[in-house]
């Protein structure tokens, strides 16, 4: 007798029969789906804002100067004198404040520089040309008028000195990666739209389905949050369903891309770690997912139930 | 109570199917509604249970006038009145328990006495062994007890019954026709549409006669009245 007392009771969830619905499977596979897809591309471009941080650390405060191996009259210039041309930039650029920090290469550091192209000779052959190199650390923020003056005292020493802030292949860079960034964002909206279109559409047809029992709990004096809660809640175990399978699959798929990327070599930085902030944002994803479902569904039922008597 | 100035009904673009209807019902008062099949019993129900607004006319119920009256309004009036739908409209997939007691979770009763009162009811409508069945597996008599005791179970202040009696049994039609008149004593306001003469005969409420959609109101006979007052 409990029992039956029990069963009677579990069965009241509802008062309008919308768990015996077809289509409520239907939903929770679309609604995974969105839910696997939106974790991917929010994944996706966490990765690519990381990478794109990965590589560009530091580089804004880095610059790099070169004197070439033969000065303005295609003179080639002896190494001694090469050396002290670097000293010299090496001195000058000590002068500013807004600069943190002067190396001008050895011998040794550049003859490892262009090891790949020459070989690895103990001697570098005086006969080949080779440019100074001065490696400069400077304060992020400079200024470019305070750019310009450090451009001015070099050029003094060496007028055919090239300066290089890294600023154009950084910039490439940064545009690919902000392509992706965008790429996966409008993923995630359109996913975030396709969830609130099915939702919407699904509360709709079996709001219709079943108007004769919505219609007889009005008649009974039932308010329209009475009819809404039962609605929300059916959507709620539908949306848990679907984001804890979306969420599984995840779980499983995304490092299962990312053991084959590096398995493959494409593993582009090594060691590479998620900021945290991407993290938190790939975790709340589902939790967001949830929530558009069952807001959907609040609202969706509401704008209907307005327009019954 | 209920007082209609006028009314007037239409499906769509069809013919009226009540025309300039008007009457007024004192605050617990019995009447039966009776007319031939298609004269608009149903639909003159349906704007007494607040189901539909009037095409015409002003429709003025526990002192307000519904047609002024908000969705969110009608609500509280709503759940003053009960009732016995033609054909019942049971929620198939609940239990006969968790049928009647719908009202009473509607209007957010405590489930303690929710479970008191409801069984009470059932055992006396003779439906205590048919709590956890399915409407669908009872039979259209049992079907219309349940329709019954949904109607009543939160004494309501206006009982509306559209046929009632029609699937029952003599015995049984009676003894519910005595619920309703044991209701009535303790104030709430009853109509009942029929078209059952013998049931009407036995009772000398005042009759609504719809024919053609105009309404008629039929005075019972003082003589017979006195008389059959003294068999009831
Ligand atoms: N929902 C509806 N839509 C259109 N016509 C209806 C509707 N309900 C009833 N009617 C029409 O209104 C008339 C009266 O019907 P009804 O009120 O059910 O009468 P009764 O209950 O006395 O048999 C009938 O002609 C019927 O066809
Ligand atoms: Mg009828």
């Amino acid at each position: 007798m409990s029992s039956v007392i029990g069963k009677s009771f579990s069965k009241r969830n509802y008062d309008i029969p919308l768990n015996n619905d077809s289509g409520v499977r239907f939903l929770i596979i679309l609604i995974a789906m969105m839910c696997f897809l939106a974790i991917l591309s929010v994944t996706g471009g966490a990765i690519m804002y990381a990478i794109s941080k990965y590589w560009t650390a530091g580089l804004e405060s880095k610059m790099t100067i070169e004197i070439p191996a033969k000065d303005i009259e295609g003179n080639i210039i002896a190494r001694e004198d090469m050396t002290k041309i670097s000293k010299m930039v090496e001195k000058e650029l000590k002068k500013f404040t807004t600069i943190k920090k002067v190396k001008a290469l050895n011998d040794e550091d550049i003859k490892e520089l262009v090891s790949p192209w020459l070989g690895n000779n103990k001697e570098l052959p005086s006969s080949i040309p080779l440019p100074g190199i001065i490696s400069v650390d400077i304060d992020e923020n400079i200024s470019n008028d305070e750019m310009e003056k450090i451009t001015k005292h070099i050029n003094k020493i060496s007028p055919n000195a090239k300066i290089d802030r890294h600023e154009e292949w950084l910039s490439d860079l940064l545009r690919f990666t902000g392509a992706l960034e965008y790429a996966s964002m409008i993923l995630i909206i359109t996913i975030a739209f396709t969830t609130i279109t099915a939702v919407a559409g699904a509360i709709k047809s079996r709001m219709s389905v079943h108007k004769d029992e919505i219609e007889l709990l009005h008649l009974m004096g039932a308010s329209d949050n009475y009819i809404i809660k039962q609605f929300q809640k059916h959507s709620a175990i539908i949306g848990i369903k679907s984001v804890l399978i979306g969420s599984f699959i995840a779980v499983i798929v995304i490092p299962a891309l990312g053991f084959m990327a590096g398995s493959l070599g494409i593993s582009v930085v090594p060691n590479f770690s998620l900021p945290k902030f991407g993290f938190y944002m790939i975790i709340l994803t589902p939790a967001i997912i949830l929530a558009i479902v069952i807001i959907t569904s609040r609202v969706t039922c509401k704008g209907v139930l307005r327009e019954m008597l | 109570m209920i007082e209609f100035q006028h009314v007037g009904l239409r499906y769509g673009i069809g013919p009226e199917v009540l025309k300039d209807i008007s009457f007024k019902l004192e605050p617990g008062s019995f009447h039966f509604l009776s007319g031939p099949s298609g004269a608009g019993k149903t639909s003159l129900m349906s704007l007494l249970y607040l189901g539909q607004r009037p095409t015409r006319g002003l429709i003025n119920m526990f002192g307000m006038n519904i047609g002024q009256l908000s969705r969110e309004q009608l609500l509280p009036l709503r759940q003053k009145i009960g009732v016995v739908f033609q054909n019942f409209r049971l929620l198939h997939h609940m239990s006969t328990f968790d049928n009647v007691a719908l009202p009473l979770r509607i209007a957010g009763i405590e489930e303690k006495v929710i479970k008191n009162n409801v069984e009470e009811l059932l055992e006396w409508v003779g439906l205590g062994d048919k709590m956890h069945s399915l409407p669908s597996t009872l039979s259209g008599g049992q079907q219309q007890r349940i329709a019954i005791a949904r109607a009543v179970i939160a004494k309501p202040r206006l009982l509306l019954a559209d046929e009632p009696t029609g699937n029952l049994d003599d015995e049984i039609g009676y003894r519910l026709m005595g619920l309703f008149e044991q209701l009535n004593k303790m104030g709430t306001t009853i109509v009942i549409a029929t078209h059952n003469q013998q049931m009407m005969d036995k009772f000398t409420h005042t009759k609504l006669i719809l024919d053609e959609g105009n309404l008629f109101v039929k005075e019972p006979k003082s003589w017979l009245k006195t008389k059959l007052d003294g068999v009831f």
